[in-house]
């Protein structure tokens, strides 16, 4: 007969293993001073009038080397190793990712920026830990005008985007971030203030930083609506988007996308999303996995590309409007 | 249950925020420790399901417990981290001692083999389990949190226990 294992057991097992996890004094603060130092957002909060658009472009470049043919480059696109694979290239590499594709196209990309357009942000590996993050935001590439970063992505012919401002829409920001990899110990120097949400920092050593993905952010303001679009392209292994019971699913048609969904997610700030999975390499896939419960289109593989249309409390449809520039 | 209602200026709020972090961020992040399995992330999804809470501070009713209300913040965003690019860069090997206080006793081998059990279980089963074993929350309160049928939250705490017992040897979970 099994040992049971009581509640009040169960609880002080974990709290020994979790010992070292504390509570932190100046959470409270932060998130405090978090409002207090956003202005806009408390507006817009305040008389929930403010649109918010915002747009996630990851260009998913891995540069990890994942066998010999490939190198390893640093922030200015240099190389700095031609060392053999690390478990995680591995990884890659079984999950099927073109590692030539992936290169190439980081490559291409490097070269086409100079090195001071772009935010850094940094996943750090340590020696003794596992893995911590931290998104380390320098050098970030700005767009004050919706045609220039059209043109800027112009050479990336698989990343969807609204063909132009919809209408309503004046104020435009962009960024363009690289994510990078970081072999040594990070040096924690504080936290930092990004938007409403602080991050643990970390220095690191630019040579040493392999690049492995790319990113574009943009975002729109617009006074009556509250609505946040996310679009990325990862290269990244392939990743099981899995709906929850509570989630709903149903095909739609959106310009330029392929194999459209509108998910619901109830009681998430962004309940309604428009997911589009597109083929960025070849073979690979998202399976979105469907609770039977759920009604939605059947489970089926959809390629890599993702695109996100996040809607916050508006009519979903004006989501479809949004993104096919109506 | 203990309800914030209708903050009536800033100072309020504040004073209402500062008493929730005060009482549920040591669980919350323990409950994102085990959640996410990285401390860096959980620390990112605490502090963010505060925001969210601090901005929704007019708007909580009181339907829910307060913990039931942060834990479903909480569980939303770690389903979000979830899905992002960073959380699939992450390396999801699975030790338990990362989040033991090197100063403190170490915990027992038993110990170690629950909470590893515990973190290897599919996300579904994981976050029930520990909702109501470590959090010890009701089945409607889970429900609630989750926003899942009664029926789904007993059928995954079901399935959890049955992992865990094939995953521990001579030991289950007490229903």
């Amino acid at each position: 007969m099994s040992e049971k294992i009581r509640p009040d057991e169960f609880r002080e097992s974990m709290d020994r293993c979790l010992s070292g996890v504390k509570a932190d004094p100046f959470l409270a603060g932060r998130v405090i001073a978090s409002k207090e130092g956003e202005p806009r957002m408390k507006r817009k909060l305040s008389v929930s009038l403010v649109f918010v658009l915002v747009a996630l472009l990851a260009l998913g470049t891995v540069a990890y080397s994942a066998t010999r043919l490939f190198k390893n480059v640093n922030m200015n696109g240099e190389v700095i190793s031609t060392e053999p694979p690390t478990d995680m290239a591995d990884s890659f590499q079984e999950a099927g990712i073109n590692m030539k594709e992936v290169n190439d196209l980081m490559q291409k990309l490097i070269q086409e920026e100079p090195n001071d357009d772009v935010i850094i942000s940094v996943w750090c590996t340590s020696p003794t830990d596992n893995a911590t993050t931290s998104s380390t935001r320098n050098r970030m590439k700005t767009f004050n005008d919706y045609g220039d970063f059209l043109e800027f992505v112009a050479g990336v012919d698989y990343l969807t985007l609204p063909a132009q401002l919809p209408e309503g829409y004046t104020s435009f920001t962009a960024k363009v971030y690289m994510e990078c990899l970081w072999g040594n110990t990070p040096e924690l120097i504080d936290r930092g203030e990004d938007g409403p949400v602080q991050f643990v920092r970390y220095t690191f050593d630019d040579s040493a930083a392999v690049i492995t993905s790319y990113e574009m952010t943009f975002s729109y303001d617009n006074p009556e609506k509250d609505i946040m679009i996310a679009e990325r392209l990862i290269g990244h292994p392939s990743e099981v988007y899995v709906l929850r019971d509570c989630d709903s699913a149903e095909p739609v048609t959106v310009n330029g996308m392929e194999k459209a969904l509108r998910i619901t997610i109830p009681g998430y700030i962004y309940p309604t999303q428009i997911v589009m999975l597109k083929s960025l390499h070849t073979n690979q896939y998202i399976h979105v996995n469907r609770p039977p419960e759920v009604s939605s289109p059947d489970d089926g593989l959809y390629k890599k590309e993702e695109v996100f249309v996040c809607s916050k409390g508006s009519d979903p449809k004006e989501l479809l409007k949004l993104f096919n520039a109506e | 249950m203990s309800i914030v209602m209708g903050p009536d200026t800033a100072t309020d709020r504040d004073q209402k925020l500062i008493s929730l972090v005060d009482r549920y961020q040591e669980p919350l992040l323990r409950m994102c420790c085990l959640y996410l399995r990285d401390r860096s992330l959980a620390e990112d999804a605490v502090q963010e399901t505060f925001i969210k809470a601090y901005r929704a501070l007019d708007s909580f009713r009181g339907e829910s417990s307060e913990k039931t209300w942060l834990m479903r913040i909480a569980m939303h965003i770690c389903c979000d981290i979830n899905r992002t690019g960073w959380f699939r860069f992450m390396n999801r090997e699975i030790t338990p001692e990362m989040f033991v206080d090197q100063a403190a006793p170490p915990p027992e081998e038993r110990d170690e083999e629950l909470a590893t059990a515990v973190m290897k279980l599919p996300r579904r089963l994981r976050e029930v389990i520990l909702l109501y074993y470590y959090q010890g929350m009701n089945v409607n309160e889970i429900a609630d949190a989750l926003n899942l049928s009664h029926s789904s939250v007993s059928g995954r705490l079901k399935r959890g226990r049955e992992k865990l017992k094939n995953m521990l040897e001579g030991r289950e979970l007490d229903e």
